[in-house]
């Protein structure tokens, strides 16, 4: 369950605590680039957002927001869904996992699957042109 | 998590290291001999192996891979020299960090508040526990207490290096894994401000501030200050219940060690061009780099022949040697370095200053001298913490050496003055000096009765010179301010080429003889120097640059500017051609391709 996923870990906001921010942003090709994480900023706040290096995205003032935010860049990268994990559920769970197979499958366990209904409505590529 | 025994990458023959604790004792003399190529083994020591409770400590009481006088014993009959790496700083290739499971309680965070978890090479997690537990401390102190007692006792007389253990960031910053941002921190940091508040109440002379914290700033002040307070507590219990044996403290990056590389891992796409990129940026701020978290991925690649080049062969040699020792050994290739950017502070990563970055000299040596200039940190980190690797005096006089006045102590520029007057390079940006300092040095110059002269090249420049010695004094406030464009600051990307063109012409003063080069994206190349031997008489000096194409593409590179240079010799040669012309050289290097150059410098 790990492929086609993009996780997201957040936790308070580094600078202002009354926010939030996602830190690590990943799927199959790794972190998330700066430049896809800025644009998608963009478009949903409507201010260009600080530099903070590839995976790290914010601040959000609502969790809310940035839960829409992870779902706009999973349906912009292409992948069925995004896993959003808060950062003390990862603490307390990641302890539990002594290798890279437990990890890979405990985080899929953790925190709150958001499906692309866009991506799975595409099926496959047969269905695309056959449609 | 008990240690276990494990066979599997046990040894690590590029940085002679042996995990004693992954083999039985029974085999350790046939892998040894079997594996170890280099004059030394170095053994890192695995505290949780050594006891279970914290009270009794087992050296081959209990368990036979605890009997570290008969690894000695072996290690000595084949003939190499004993080195002990003795962690003062939770490490990533030890299950929970180092600690002894009965101490594993309370998780460090990294940064980010995730508890640090790092991936080693056998694809293990191991979890970090905060050191700032009190508990973790004691026992250790009880552990180092007992260890000399063992050496003592055992007449086990090898040298032993303190480890801070570390990684380097996204940012090329190195991290040491004491760090912790847990609750576990919190608590012990609140403890502290108010030790600091009783005592800056308790004092007698006149006012004080109560300590209070009105900025993010001044938190990561007093956290900083919090840091080097407990890590100071570890050194020092291990400097002086070992000071027999004791050679200094060596900070070490595991490449692959961040918290950002176990989350890559997981995605099946950690790089390798990044894997290089992190050792030449650990390489630049004089911390080791090692492999052991990657060591499954080498083999035939091409980072098993970097690390060998880098670390291996040159910059881990020079680090346990003494440098009056590696004067004398002329044949030595060492990493070849031009400069040394001094900074407040190399550890901790979070919140370094990046004085030199903003006014432009950092992005101007990044481009006209990749890899070849060091940014240390203008007082050891650690009080009492001798670094390994200080430079020796000859090499002290051929670099240029950068500071900023608003990072010096009155003891810091009395080594800038001190460096000046052994014959030293110096430059010296006054920006936001301190009366008293400015003071001492208008002083220095009076009563040495030297000239100074000043020239209006942007802003004003002023040159010291005392024979070969030469101090360049000048305010890069100035230089920012007059190319400011009104918005404030320029962030990096926005630095005007003037900025840029003024510190070229800055170093230009210094008549450097280098080779720059601009290789396509993906090639990688460090540079190293040694002294000409009596067959190279012709020549001031031997300089090596090793070129690595860590892409999947064909990649040329034109070396050309070699009007000083003599092209001596090609070796190691990996996928990898190389053409003459009448002014250049063309590199053509294969996907994971590499090789080296021996280029003479002419007297």
């Amino acid at each position: 369950m790990i492929r086609n996923t993009l996780f997201g870990i957040y936790g308070v906001g580094s600078k202002d605590p009354a926010t939030c921010e996602l830190t690590h942003l990943f799927g199959d090709e790794g972190y998330v680039d700066s430049e896809t994480i800025s644009r998608a900023y963009l478009e949903q706040e409507g201010r260009a957002m600080e530099q903070m290096g590839a995976g790290r995205a914010g601040p959000f003032a609502r969790l809310e927001d940035l839960q829409r935010y992870a779902y706009a860049l999973c349906d912009q990268i292409g992948v069925a869904r995004v896993i959003l994990i808060d950062r003390d559920e990862y603490n307390q769970k990641v302890e539990h996992a002594t290798s890279l197979d437990e990890l890979r499958e405990i985080l899929p366990t953790m925190g709150s699957a958001m499906e692309n209904a866009d991506h799975s409505k595409g099926g496959t590529i047969w269905s695309k042109i056959f449609n | 998590m008990a240690s276990s025994l494990n066979d599997l990458n046990s040894l690590f023959p590029g940085e002679s290291i042996f995990f004693y604790w992954k083999t039985s004792s029974t085999l350790w003399r046939d892998k040894l001999s079997a594996g170890i190529k280099g004059e030394r083994v170095i053994i890192p020591i695995n505290w949780a192996l050594h006891t279970v409770n914290g009270n009794e400590h087992d050296f081959a009481q209990k368990k036979p891979e605890s009997d570290l006088k008969k690894l000695v014993d072996i290690i000595r009959e084949l003939g190499k020299e004993v080195v002990f790496f003795l962690p003062l700083t939770p490490l990533p290739f030890l299950p929970n960090g180092g600690v002894p499971p009965f101490l594993a309680s309370y998780q460090a965070w990294c940064s980010d508040q995730l508890h640090y978890s790092i991936m080693d090479q056998e694809e293990r997690v191991h979890h970090f526990y905060s050191y700032f537990d009190p508990k973790v401390y004691r026992a250790f102190h009880k552990f180092i207490q007992a260890f000399a007692d063992y050496l003592q006792q055992e007449k086990l007389g090898c040298d032993i290096w303190g480890i801070i253990g570390g990684s380097i960031d996204e940012n090329g910053e190195f991290q040491d894994y004491l760090f912790d941002r847990s609750p576990t921190f919190n608590q012990g940091f609140g403890r502290f401000l108010q030790v600091q508040r009783e005592e800056e109440m308790g004092e007698e002379s006149g006012e004080s501030e109560a300590v209070v914290i009105d900025s993010p700033g001044k938190e990561r002040y007093y956290q900083n200050e919090f840091h080097t307070l407990i890590a100071t507590m570890y050194l020092d219990s291990a400097r002086e219940l070992l000071a027999a044996n004791w050679e200094g403290v060596l900070p070490v990056a595991f490449i692959g060690g961040d918290q950002r590389d176990l989350f890559s891992r997981i995605s099946g796409r950690d790089s390798v061009a990044d894997h290089l990129r992190a050792a030449l940026s650990a390489v630049s701020l004089d911390v080791l780099p090692l492999s052991t978290l990657i060591a499954g991925e080498m083999g035939d690649s091409i980072l098993e022949t970097f690390f060998n080049n880098l670390v291996s062969r040159s910059f881990l040699p020079n680090k346990l040697m003494q440098s009056s020792y590696l004067e004398q050994q002329g044949n030595i290739f060492a990493p070849l370095f031009f400069a040394n950017l001094y900074r407040p502070r190399i550890f901790q990563g979070e919140g370094g200053d990046n004085h030199f970055r903003r006014i432009g000299l950092q992005t101007l040596l990044e481009q006209r001298f990749t890899n070849c200039f060091q940014q240390l940190a203008v007082e050891p980190d650690l009080p009492n913490g001798s670094f390994a690797g200080q430079e020796g005096e000859q090499q002290e006089r051929e670099l240029i050496h950068f500071f900023s006045a608003r990072h010096l102590s009155l003891k810091g520029l009395k080594r800038v003055l001190q460096l000046f007057m052994q014959g030293g390079r110096v430059v010296l940006d006054r920006a936001e000096i301190d009366p008293v300092l400015q003071k001492r040095l208008d002083s220095f110059i009076i009563e040495n009765s030297l000239t100074v002269s000043d020239v209006n090249f942007h802003i004003l420049v002023s040159e010291v010179r005392l024979g070969d010695s030469k101090m360049v004094l000048l305010d890069s406030s100035q230089l920012v301010a007059k190319y400011r464009d009104g918005k404030g600051d320029h962030p990096e990307s926005e630095l005007p080429s003037k900025v840029v063109q003024f510190w070229e012409k800055i170093i230009a003063t210094f008549e450097i003889q280098h080779i720059s080069l601009d290789p396509p994206a993906g090639v990688l190349f460090f540079w190293h120097t040694r002294s000409a031997n009596s067959q190279e008489l012709n020549f001031h000096e031997i300089r090596r640059l090793n070129l690595y194409n860590a892409s999947s593409y064909k990649r040329k590179v034109v070396i050309g500017g070699m009007e000083k240079f003599a092209l001596l010799k090609v070796l190691d040669e990996v996928r990898s051609e190389l053409h003459t012309g009448r002014k250049e050289i063309t590199v053509e290097l294969l996907p994971w391709g590499s090789l080296a150059i021996d280029f003479g410098l002419y007297l």
